[in-house]
């Protein structure tokens, strides 16, 4: 048979536990599968958006060169003119 | 405290220390997170994942798309140069290489822009040869190409400079008293060689009625060198000789009748450092 004081800690002790229990486990809380598809989610959709950025960034350097590609075009379109007015003169002579 | 509380302190202790080291790993406080808002940031998530692949489509279209212009636009500079070789009837490599043949005659003479009047006269031999090399470039069509036709306007144009400036190497002459031809000729300072005396007095046959009378005073124009549409006469020389090198011996005729007043009435007879005029 327990004293008064032991009993009065035992009681002391199981309500502090029951308090505990009280905090940890009532409410609701995610399911571990849950926080897993949570945080799967955000980095997927973390990545994607990093890929969009790296997707653009290339696109961009390829238009770059494209534009380079296209001045090139232009420049040596006017040298094959020049050169088709320089034989039509020669011949002409 | 007895070891019954000490036990039961410690379990507490450890169940949230533990709860605390777990909420660290992840992105929320999922301890504090409602259902509600569980639900919204997954479905945020998931809405940004959606799009983001939807991005990632469009833009791979789109790279696809630039890919394809940029090789549209390969093969369209490939064919005008293409065009253009055919036009000069030639090829890649043999444009390449014609073009190195004139870069090359370029660099040769691009000294001649920083010598003097006299210098490019001392080396005119020289500069004949780089206008005989660029007389054989032209002669070829591919030097109608883009790059061929700029530099060889540009060799030409720098020939011609050194050219001008060689004939501009003039020595004016004051004659004084003891002076004759053969001895101004043989003079260092102007020909250095006596059988000269020919040239100074076709250059100045308006002044000198008989090459064996100067006189004192009289100022003579003394070219160090021959200028385009001259010829300086050399040993063992004849006007066919000289025909031939101007392109056809047969117009040797012409050459003669240019230059009757100089040869006189024997065609046969030409002399060393006579200067002839060379008719087009």
């Amino acid at each position: 048979m327990l004293s008064k004081k032991k009993a009065k800690k035992v009681l002391v002790s199981i309500i502090g536990c029951g308090f505990l229990v009280l905090f940890v486990g009532c409410g609701w809380n995610p399911s571990p599968e849950q926080i897993k598809q949570m945080e799967d989610t955000r980095q997927a959709a973390l990545s994607a958006e990093q890929k969009v950025e790296d997707l653009k960034s290339q696109r961009k350097q390829k238009e770059d060169v494209l534009a380079g590609k296209q001045r090139k075009v232009q420049s040596v379109k006017g040298d094959k003119a020049d050169v088709d007015q320089r034989v039509k003169n020669l011949e002409g002579n | 405290m007895n070891k019954f509380s000490i036990a039961t302190f410690a379990t507490m202790f450890l169940i949230i220390f533990s709860l605390a080291l777990v909420a660290q790993q992840y992105s929320y406080d999922y301890e504090n997170m409602t259902k509600e808002e569980y639900a919204a940031e997954l479905s945020k998530w998931q809405k940004r994942e959606a799009d983001a692949k939807a991005s990632i489509s469009e833009e791979e279209a789109k790279t696809a798309h630039v890919d394809e212009q940029i090789a549209a636009a390969d093969k369209e500079y490939h064919d005008c140069w293409a065009q253009i070789y055919s036009m000069i009837d030639t090829d890649e490599s043999g444009y390449n290489d014609f073009d190195a043949q004139c870069k090359a005659l370029e660099n040769d003479v691009d000294s001649y822009g920083s010598l003097s009047a006299e210098e490019i006269a001392s080396r005119i031999s020289e500069l004949e040869g780089y206008e005989n090399r660029l007389a054989e470039l032209r002669k070829n069509k591919t030097n109608l190409g883009p790059s061929p036709y700029v530099t060889l306007n540009r060799v030409e144009a720098a020939l011609k400079n050194a050219r001008n400036k060689a004939e501009s190497a003039v020595i004016s002459y004051n004659v004084v008293r003891g002076d004759y031809l053969w001895r101004i000729a043989g003079s260092p300072n102007i020909y250095g060689d006596s059988y000269a005396w020919m040239r100074i007095y076709s250059y100045n046959r308006s002044q000198i009625k008989n090459p064996d009378l100067i006189y004192p005073n009289q100022v003579f124009t003394i070219p160090k060198t021959r200028r385009q549409g001259e010829h300086w006469v050399t040993s063992g020389e004849n006007l066919t000789d000289i025909a031939k090198s101007y392109g056809n011996p047969f117009t040797w005729q012409r050459l003669y009748e240019a230059n009757k007043e100089v040869i006189g009435e024997d065609a046969n007879t030409i002399y060393p450092h006579m200067v002839l005029s060379v008719p087009r």
